[in-house]
Parts: structure tokens; sequence; C-alpha cells
């Protein structure tokens, strides 16, 4: 198939409209465009689901998260080191213990709209997102903000009901993109369109099939982006979506299967990436009624877990193994503890002082994506049936799963990603009010969940670090929670993709110093 | 004739109705709504509320059917729930792709399959007869998805890579990718396709090469390429009609495996997503359009038996 990028570029123009300023913005890269240079192309990456909206406050979902990276900037952002570094805020600070958060705005960043991004426009997206009447996803992410004022032009100051350590890196959630104030009138035309100040701005917009995103010339980081454009198209069938990438009508392939990455790493001239992070399935044990309100139960099916063979049977080995709590070395106040081996006999002891020696029979129930929720359950029944516990796994189609499973003090399998914070996944898994608790532990727990509040709560890096440390170990041994490993984020690209870095929080996609070679299928005039 | 014409197209609408009240009541009885489908796992109770009272979710069942239908009737579809836009700018590209794809499929499979079962007629019980039943059985009987898969690995793979793997290309972008993308999803809709048509061809075709009417045009020494042609033919492929009729249908909305394998924004998958997320607004429409095909289809079908055999009269 011959099939021209100017071709592309007339057709899609057509379509969408936009001929005439489209043709000026993109003639520029590449007249100028040397030998090696680092300018031009088309960067077509894969996804197999979501991409409903690009309303950035209303959206759920990864591809939609990856798309309004390109289009908006935060205040802050998460660098691939999982720092918070600065995007639209150049600097930020705390006072009144941590209560008050005040960030200084870069001056002179353009919208895409062709006006200058200023504190208002920060205040009123943050105050649309707070607004329960807007109903955004999520809202209770953000933080405790009691108030959000515009001091000065430039000047961003949040009041928060308690002091909040990590505040600054809530600025880098994807419901926190900052919206020119225009576009917050109407948030159902914001679903289609955008009012962002991003690297790169809207071309088209089929809604669950493919987002396409052009270089935004007046873009606040001069030079970038290299890119001229960036496609993401919804590959629903993941065999269809690998094939794709290796007759190279794609050049990265978002998230694979650890089948199919194998088959990535085994193309020549392709390089599979796997990025350690926190993302995990955990087995909730609602530890409010028995069996498991007996910690030693819990503990005793803790035991049973051959972490590492789980690890290889559900992720071919690529990640981190885990200590039964939701804190991975990619977080800032991950503890090393000695981590837990399996040992039956050990199990079964513990079953017997808890008066449990004859076995214990329960119901594990899972939703049937993603499939390491089954897989997790049907591995941990085979592990732990020798020390008598005597599971049954019941795969739900997901609606029934949310409908009569999740939440409901039942056991079940659950499934987080990678979080900003140690904080944002410990508060959510553990808080009975800033989370969810499901694991029924907090109330007979109390003074754990309050290691929590006094940890976010403290500017002291040393003190939150003991805090962190101990609950990390308080978890581990009573917790309500099996979190055998963390697993990798698995992506692959083509080696003439430069300079990509992939993200833990792998829908932080950050394309602005991403260049195609002179041998990509997409930058070839 | 006309009476004829305006009871059809009242009992369609009157069909259409009871079809959405149907969906109506269907997805209700589903578990979760579209607001629990969007927050998932991060649901909290206050989230839930808000996100239900912004949806209209929170009314009460009569009501929120007859908003709709009260929208429908002034030409106002709705919004998505999930993908919130209007429903209509949805629809529209969905509907010309799985349009498209169907004409393609269709014409593909009459052109291949008529041929095919008039010459199984013909040699009927010969070995060239043997070979087209079976050959076109084992198309309908390996599943879509397998077919759709082969023929991906095989001719859009990385050796062969003959035509694209999948997605869709508008015409502007040229003719050629344009083609190019519609090859391999019609060529599968094509195999699965082409049993039932020339089962029916066949059959139809055999039933009246044994009447009395065409023994009497050879016994007037009418060729057997006039008889076939101008005799056997019309009145052989009534069943055919239906059949095709019917495959209209299917390739309007029952395709979701198809396209999510050649990942070709359709109809199916557009319907699925819809379940699958409980959007209601965008479901009904949907599910009108494609069911809307299908009487429509049918009923150009009875015109067409008229036209083939004008014996058959409607009043």
């Amino acid at each position: 198939m011959t099939y021209s990028r100017r071709d592309f570029l007339r057709s899609t123009a057509l379509g969408a409209g936009l001929a005439a300023p489209l043709a000026q913005t993109l003639a520029r890269p590449s007249v100028a465009r040397a030998q090696g240079d680092k300018h031009g192309g088309t960067l077509r990456i894969s996804a197999t689901f979501g991409l409903s909206t690009i309303n950035p406050v209303a959206h759920i979902s990864g591809a939609e998260w990856m798309a309004t990276r390109w289009l908006y900037n935060n205040l802050t952002r998460l660098n691939v080191k999982r720092e918070v570094v600065p995007d639209l805020a150049e600097s930020w600070a705390a006072s009144d213990g941590g209560r008050v958060w005040t960030f200084k705005l870069r001056r002179g960043v353009q919208f895409h709209i062709g006006r200058e991004v200023v504190a208002d426009d920060a205040v009123a997206t943050m105050q649309t997102i707070l607004d329960p009447k807007t109903a955004s996803p999520y809202r209770g992410e953000i933080g405790p903000v009691e108030r959000v004022d515009a001091i000065d032009k430039y000047t961003v100051r949040f009041t928060l009901r308690v002091p909040f350590a990590d505040f600054p890196a809530m600025m880098t959630l994807p419901v926190a993109r900052i919206v020119a104030r225009e576009g917050l009138g109407d948030l159902k035309a914001l679903a289609a369109k955008e009012f962002g100040s991003g690297p790169f701005r809207l071309r088209e917009f089929v809604p669950g099939d493919r987002v396409t995103v052009e270089r935004f010339p007046g873009y606040y980081r001069s030079g970038l982006p290299y890119l001229d454009a960036v496609t993401l198209k919804i590959f629903p069938e993941p065999t269809t979506e690998l094939t794709a990438f290796k007759g190279k009508e794609t050049d990265l392939i978002w998230d694979v299967s650890p089948d199919l990455f194998s088959q990535v790493a085994g193309t020549p001239g392709a390089d599979a990436m796997a990025v350690s992070g926190g993302t995990f399935a955990n087995v909730i044990l609602p530890s409010d009624k028995p069996p498991f309100n007996d910690s030693r139960v819990r503990e005793a099916l803790k035991y049973t877990v051959d972490r590492a063979k789980m690890l290889a049977a559900i992720h071919g080995s690529h990640g981190e193994l885990a200590n039964d709590h939701p804190v991975s070395s990619a977080y800032t106040f991950y503890s090393q503890l000695p981590l837990r081996t399996p040992d039956i006999n050990k199990a079964k002891s513990l079953l017997r002082e808890a008066g449990q020696g004859s076995g214990i029979s329960f119901k594990i129930s899972v939703a049937a994506s993603p499939p390491i929720r089954e897989q997790m359950a049907v591995i941990l029944k085979e592990m732990a049936k020798p020390a008598g516990f005597n599971i049954d796994v019941e795969v739900l189609p997901y609606d029934r799963y949310l409908a009569q499973v999740w939440n409901k003090g039942v056991p079940y399998v659950g499934f987080y990603a990678t979080r900003p914070t140690a904080d944002t996944i410990l508060m959510k898994l553990y808080h009975p009010k800033d989370g969810l608790d499901e694991g029924r532990w907090a109330p007979s727990h109390a003074e754990a969940v309050k290691m929590l509040e006094q940890a976010r709560e403290t500017l002291d890096v040393a003190q939150r670090r003991r805090l962190y440390a101990q609950f990390q170990k308080v978890a581990r041994d009573d917790g309500p929670f099996i979190i055998p490993f963390f697993r990798s984020e698995l992506s692959g690209k083509w080696a003439y993709v430069r300079d990509f870095r992939l993200n833990a929080s792998n829908f932080e996609m950050d394309l602005e110093e991403v260049w195609l070679t002179a041998d990509a299928p997409r930058k070839r005039a | 004739m006309a009476f004829y014409v305006a009871r059809r197209t009242l009992s369609i609408a009157l069909v259409l109705v009871l079809i959405s009240l149907i969906v109506f009541v269907a997805i209700h009885v589903l578990p979760g709504s579209a607001a629990t489908l969007i927050l998932g796992e991060y649901a909290t109770p206050e989230s839930l509320r808000a996100l239900e009272r912004d949806m209209g979710l929170d009314r009460p069942f009569a009501l929120q059917y007859a908003a709709w239908m009260g929208g429908v009737v002034t030409g106002d579809w709705g919004y998505s729930l999930a993908m919130k836009q209007p429903v209509t700018a949805i629809v529209g590209l969905r509907l010309r792709n799985s349009a498209l794809l169907a004409v393609f499929a269709l014409v593909a499979v009459a052109l291949i399959a008529v041929p095919l079962g008039t010459l199984a007629a013909l040699r009927r019980g010969r070995w060239l007869d043997l070979a087209i039943l079976t050959g076109s059985y084992i198309g309908i009987s390996v599943p879509e998805f397998v077919t759709g898969m082969v023929l991906i690995l095989v001719l859009a793979g990385p050796s062969l890579h003959l035509f694209p793997t999948g997605d869709y290309a508008p015409l502007a972008a040229g003719l050629r990718p344009w083609l190019s993308h519609l090859v391999l999803p019609a060529l599968t809709l094509t195999l699965v396709l082409l049993a039932h048509v020339v089962r029916q061809t066949r059959s139809g075709l055999v039933e009246v090469l044994q009447s009395a009417y065409v023994r009497t045009a050879r016994l007037k020494g009418a060729t057997e390429r006039r008889i076939v042609v101008r005799h056997a033919l019309r009145n052989g492929l009534l069943p055919a009609v239906t059949v095709i009729a019917l495959d209209l249908g299917y390739l309007m909305g029952g395709i979701v495996v198809v396209e999510e394998v050649f990942a070709y924004p359709g109809m199916g998958r557009l319907i699925l997503y819809a379940i699958q997320n409980r959007d209601v607004p965008l479901l009904q429409v949907s599910i009108l359009l494609v069911a809307a095909t299908y009487a429509v289809a049918n009923f150009a079908a009875d015109l067409a038996y008229a036209w083939l055999d004008p014996r058959i009269r409607y009043q």
C-alpha cells in the first residue's frame, strides 16, 4: 500500500475542514527539516480499550488520560523518576504547616485558543472539578481542598481543610489538567473539543476508536514537541494489535500482555519495554467477620502464597515481589521489609491456633477483566489447598461484579494502578472515610489508620518515613489484603522511535521529546 | 399496492416502538447503571448520586422512557451517557462504515454465491456439486474470529502484508487506502455468509429445474442457458433473496466479532459498547437503526419477490 504523508495530511485536513491552518503549521517543520533533524513525522500508538471521551474532568481510563496528557498541561507533572516537577507552575511552597499551598505560574504560556494561561484558569478548573454538581469521577483524589483563590495574575493559592504534605503530587493527576475557562462553561462540549495548552492540539477525535493530535507551534517549551502529529487508535483484539505493530502500521503498543510482550521482544528492530511501578491485584479478606476477623487466619493464607511462582505464572516474572501492602519500591516511602516466604506448616499451625485446624472453606468472586483477577484467585486456590483452605472461585461479568461483589464485604480480587504517591494508594485502601476500606479493617485498627493521617499531615520527611515504615509492617503482618506482587507495565515500540521513556504510571505518556529517525514509516517525505 | 406499502410501513413503526420499550426494560433489568460503570471501583456513594442526578438516572423509569421518546419524536436523539456527545454525532460514522462493509460483503456474496449455487444445482450429485457445498460449509463452520484472524495473519502479516490489519480510511484519503481497508473484513464476512446463499440458490434451483414449465421449455427446444437464466433462476432465487435480506440486518449490527477483530468502528461494536456501559440513549438509537434495517430489508425482499415472480401480488 502506498500512502504518502502528504496524502494523509490532505485527507485528514479536508475531513476536519482545517486545510488552511493545518497546511501552514505543518509546512514549517518540513521545510526547515535538515538531515538528522529530530522534527517531523507522525507517531502511531495503539491501545485495546477506552477513549470514550477527551473531557479531562470526566475521563476515566488510561487511553483517555494519555490523550489529555498531550492536549493539556497540569500545574505539576510526575517525571519518569516519579519526582514532582514544574509544568504550568514554576514553583510552589507550603505555609501554615502544609494547610496552604501556593503555586507560581509560568508566564507567557499560551492556550491553543490563543490566550495566555493565568491563575483564573487554574482556579476555574479546580472549582469545576470540586463542584459536586460536575460529578467528576476523580473529585475525591484531589485532596481535602477547602478553597482555591487567584492571588494575582500568576499566583494560585489552595487552602486545605487539613495539612497535606503530598498536595503538589495531586496536581499531576489526570483529572487536574488545566482547562481554559472558556471551555468550562459547556462541560458536554469538552467531551469532543479541547481547551488546553499542551504540546499538541486536537485534529480529529472519533470516540471509542481514535484520536489524532498535531503539533502546537506555540508550545511553551520552545522547539518542542518534535513530532508533527500523534495518532492513538483502539484495536480491541490484542492479536490484531500485535500484527499491526509487526507490520509497522503502528509504531508503539501502549500496553501488552506478557505473552504478546515476549513476541515483541522476539521481533528484530522492536524494543520491548518494561517498567516496574505500583500496579497490583489484591485478594480482599473482609476482616470484620469470620473467618477473616481472626488475624491468624489472614496470616495463614498469606503464608501459603509462593509469590515468585505466582508472578512467573501470571506476568512472566515481569514485576516486583510484594509483602501484602501496596507500597512498592517505586514510591518514596517504600520500606524494605523481609519478604514473606511460603511456609505451609506455619500456615497449618496458625490455623490450628485459630481453632480452624479442620480447614476453612470460602468463596472468592472475581470480575472477568482484567484477567489477572481470575488468574490470581485460581492460583491462590491451588497454593492454599495443602494448608487446609478450600477456595471456590466464582467468575462474574464486570457489571455483576460491581453490583454484587465489589466493596460489599465479601472476598474478591481488586485491581489498582500505580498512583502518584504512597499516600494516595494507602488512603484509598485503608482509610474508612477518604478511601474505601474494602477489607473492613479500619474499625479494628484505628491506631494504624491514625498513622496514615499523621503521615500525610506532616511535612517532616524523616518522621513521615518512620510512620509509613511502621504502617507497612502492620499491613504486612495483620492487614486485610494479600498483595503477592507488583506487575510491571509492558509496552513495545520500534527502534526508530527515540527518547521515549515509559512511566510507571504508563498513561502519563510524555511525548514532548520523542522523535522519529529518518527510517520511520511516517517520517519519510 | 399502495395500501400494502402503507400497512407495512405502519407495522414497521409499531415494531420499532415495541423494540425500544423492550430494550429500555432489558437494560434496566441488568445490574448497575451508566453511573456505576463509569465510576467503577472508584465510586463513592456521593459521587454515584451526583453522577446519576447529572445523567437523569434518578428519575422514575416511566419518566425516563417518556423523556427519551419525546426527544426522538421531536428529532432530539439524546446524549450518549458514556461518550457525552450527541448520539447523532457518534452514530453517523458507524452507520456509514457498517453500511459500506455490508454492501461490499453482500455484493461479493451475491456475485459468488448465486453462480456457485447455480453450478451446484446443474451438476447435482456430481463431484463439483460436492466440492462447492463442502467448500462453502467450511466457511460457515469455522467461527468468524478464526477466519478473520487467519486472514490477518496470512494476508496482513509482516511477510506478505498485502492489506492493512484493520482500521478504516475515509474515501477522502484516496481510493486505494479506502478499498484496501475493506478487503479483509469483507472477505471474512463473504466466507461466513457464502454457504447460506449457495445452499438456498441450489435448493431453489433444483426444485425449479424439476418443474413442469422447465420441462416444457426444454421440450420446445430452448437452449440450456436460456432455460436456466430466463426461466429457472427468477423463480429459484426467491429463497436466496430472503436470506440476503436477513444477512443485511446481520451485517448492520450483528458482526461484533468481525468489527472487533479488524478494529473497524461499525454499529456492532457500538452496540456492544453501549450495553457494556449501560449507555441507554446510545443503545436505543443504535438498536432502532439496526432493527429498522432488518424491517426495511425484509420489506424490500417481499417487494423483490413480486418482481421476480409476477404471480405474487400484494394487496
